[in-house]
């Protein structure tokens, strides 16, 4: 009978501090992901990528996003260099439904096509990172727990572990867990680490550099690395307007043409 | 004449950009190209292309493009030499609500993938299929009028000088449509979506770009009597349909064209009867690294008596240009493209007839070798029975090697 009573409290202590280190995780996640963010951005965008025998391609992109008056994100982006992809430009608006709508314009065709999403979360411009990745994470598609305190290149982290709330997230992003390293004293991500709906390791982040202006800060340098291929990305944000308006008349097929 | 208009086009943009201080920029690429015919093993095609393209806007509300190539192609019989010819060259005014371009310029209607029934504003050259479109279809001179409200978008184009397609003819006689107010070109479309749907609607009304033969009596001269034939461009009135459905990892895509013309009680085997064609598509994209494209297309004639028109081709004598077609023709078509490697992008399509047993394969592997830098190469097969529309180009197969240097 006492013995049964100490596993009960044994599982029952455990329990709450399995709650405990939970709650703590949340709190942490709602401080990095709540605090006050952009509705709006515009910004150059450089993408070098790089493969396993060290080739590189560098891509540079206009980048315009905007939330609509429905609390929707809006994305526009068109490469700008090289020459030989210049005036290509991708559009995505994302729905009520959950399917974004997704147009791409190429001006080698002259013709703007409906486009559908490639699941998985879909890579961004052949690069590593997927469009979840560059777009703003909402706090409640994930359950987080607390895995620890570790360091990360000289810095003391919360180490993290985010878990899908919903099947259709897991679908949307094809992450079945995200490890994050959290600056304890910045409370930013410094390094997170993603597995595939198996949970094998997929790629790492890197966050190079942080804008911040006004109280609001954004990864404004960042390499992924896919080591499995041996291929690597790395996106840099300069010229950054937060919050400064895009004129909804940029989020439209007419938009998306001026490129040719 | 042409390439003196894209000139003085070129040149007027220089001096406003001095003079008004616009920007302006020059791009364009260097192509070395060679098409080689898989039978007769000649080069088809042999030279280079150089092509410029300045682009320049004053302010928001006026931009333009002046884009000319350069060709040099070394296998043309007879040698052109240097051939100036100009691709697109347009003023674009933009105002909040409103788009005007006026210029040589694509227009390109229709939301499927591949095949387009409503795509008919710009004429094709089949002389010079390529894995480019500026190179197997021709740039118009056209006003063409946008207009956008929040919920649609309503586009005017006129057209006031006919442009055949470049097809090999049959060694008749051929005369264009004169240019005048009376031939003038109109395409209206009406572009709005439904929910996630988007859908449009378009009216044309201007020539078939495809020549038609025209029978100007007999020849009773001649032991026996010939037809006197020519060909021809006849009036053409189309109207369409078309919408595009994502579906998270599919597109659902349809067109459709109704294409009324002169031969209104269908008895006239000279000219081409009413007839409907329409397109039913998926793209799937399987990956971020390989995209599916499917269709099946259908053409139906209207108010057609297949054994009345062999009857009147056999009355006309003219059995060595005409053929009674089938009622209804389908075709099945299938595009793949997949990233087989890094950098590299192969695209395989093909369409095949069912009705005829006819098909075309168009393969192309391109390798992005560097920044601005590209090496495509590619083979393009026809099969099928001789009187075919595949099985007539069965002796064009055709291999292929570019390289584009972008800048």
């Amino acid at each position: 009978m006492k013995k049964i009573l100490y596993s009960i409290l044994i599982a029952a202590s455990l329990i709450s501090m399995a709650n405990a280190a939970d709650e703590k995780a949340s709190g942490i996640m709602k401080a990095v992901l709540g605090g006050e963010s952009w509705t709006s951005m515009t910004a150059d965008v450089k993408l070098v990528l790089t493969n396993s025998r060290g080739e590189k391609r560098e891509r540079e992109l206009a980048f315009y996003s905007a939330e609509d008056g429905k609390g929707f994100s809006r994305l526009l982006m068109r490469f700008t260099a090289p020459a030989d992809v210049k005036g290509t430009g991708f559009l995505t608006l994302e729905t009520a439904s959950g399917t974004d709508e997704r147009y791409l314009y190429l001006p080698a065709r002259r013709r703007i096509s409906k486009i559908s999403s490639s699941g998985g979360g879909g890579n961004f411009m052949s690069s590593d990172f997927s469009y979840y990745d560059i777009g703003k994470p909402e706090y409640e598609d994930w359950t987080y727990s607390y895995l620890g305190e570790k360091e990360y290149q000289g810095h003391a982290c919360h180490v993290i572990e985010a878990l899908p709330a919903r099947s259709d997230i897991l679908d949307d992003t094809g992450y079945g867990k995200i490890e994050y390293w959290i600056d304890k004293d910045a409370m930013h991500t410094l390094f997170a680490k993603y597995y595939d709906e198996n949970l094998a390791g997929l790629k790492t982040l890197e966050v190079l550099d942080y804008f911040r202006e006004g109280g609001r800060e954004f990864a404004a340098d960042m390499l992924m690395v896919n080591e499995s291929i041996g291929h690597s990305s790395r996106m840099t944000f300069t010229h950054i307007k937060l919050n400064e308006g895009v004129d909804d008349a940029v989020f439209s097929p007419r938009f998306l043409q001026m490129g040719r | 004449m042409n390439g003196v208009t894209i000139l003085g086009l070129t040149t007027l943009s220089l001096v406003s950009t001095l003079l008004c201080g616009s920007e302006m920029s020059l791009n364009g690429y260097s192509k070395a190209y060679a098409y080689l015919d898989y039978h007769s093993g000649e080069y088809s095609r042999l030279g280079n292309r150089f092509q410029t393209r300045f682009t320049g806007d004053q302010g928001s509300h006026l931009s333009w493009v002046a884009a000319l190539n350069y060709d040099y192609d070394t296998a043309a019989d007879p040698s052109p030499g240097l051939e100036i010819r100009p691709v697109e060259s347009y003023v674009n005014l933009a105002w909040q609500r409103v788009d005007l371009t006026l210029g040589r310029q694509f227009v390109f209607w229709g939301k499927t993938s591949w095949i387009n029934p409503s795509d008919v504003i710009n004429p094709w050259d089949y002389a010079h299929i390529s894995s480019e479109i500026e190179d197997y279809r021709i740039p118009v001179w056209a006003v063409n009028t946008q207009v956008y409200w929040p919920q649609f978008t309503f586009q005017a184009v006129v057209i006031p000088r006919f442009t055949p397609d470049v097809i090999p003819y049959p060694p008749l006689p051929l005369t264009l449509p004169v240019t005048d107010m009376n031939n003038t070109q109109l395409a209206l479309r009406f572009l709005s979506w439904i929910g996630q749907t988007d859908w449009s609607l378009g009216y044309y009304q201007g020539f078939n770009s495809t020549p038609e033969i025209r029978f100007r009596g007999m020849n009773m001269d001649l032991v026996p009597p010939v037809p006197n034939l020519e060909l021809c461009y006849r009036p053409i009135h189309m109207l369409s349909a078309d919408f595009a459905r994502s579906l998270s990892s599919f597109t659902i895509k349809g067109e459709a064209a109704c294409f009324l013309t002169d031969d209104k009680d269908g008895r006239d085997p000279l000219i081409g009867n009413d007839r409907i064609e329409a397109v039913l598509g998926l793209d799937w994209a399987l990956s971020d690294k390989l995209s599916l494209t499917a269709q099946a297309s259908g053409t139906s004639l209207l108010n057609y008596d297949r054994e009345l028109e062999r009857k009147r081709i056999e009355e006309m004598h003219a059995g060595d240009y005409l053929t009674a077609s089938p009622r209804r023709t389908s075709s099945l078509s299938a595009m793949v493209t997949a990233e087989a490697l890094p950098y590299t992008t192969l695209q395989l399509i093909h369409v095949f007839h069912r009705d005829q047993g006819d098909n075309f394969s168009l393969a192309f592997l391109s390798w992005d070798m560097m920044d601005g830098v590209s090496l495509t190469g590619g083979l393009l097969f026809f099969n099928g029975p001789a009187s075919s529309p595949f099985g007539m180009s069965r002796n064009a197969d055709t291999c292929f090697l570019e390289m584009k240097v972008s800048f």
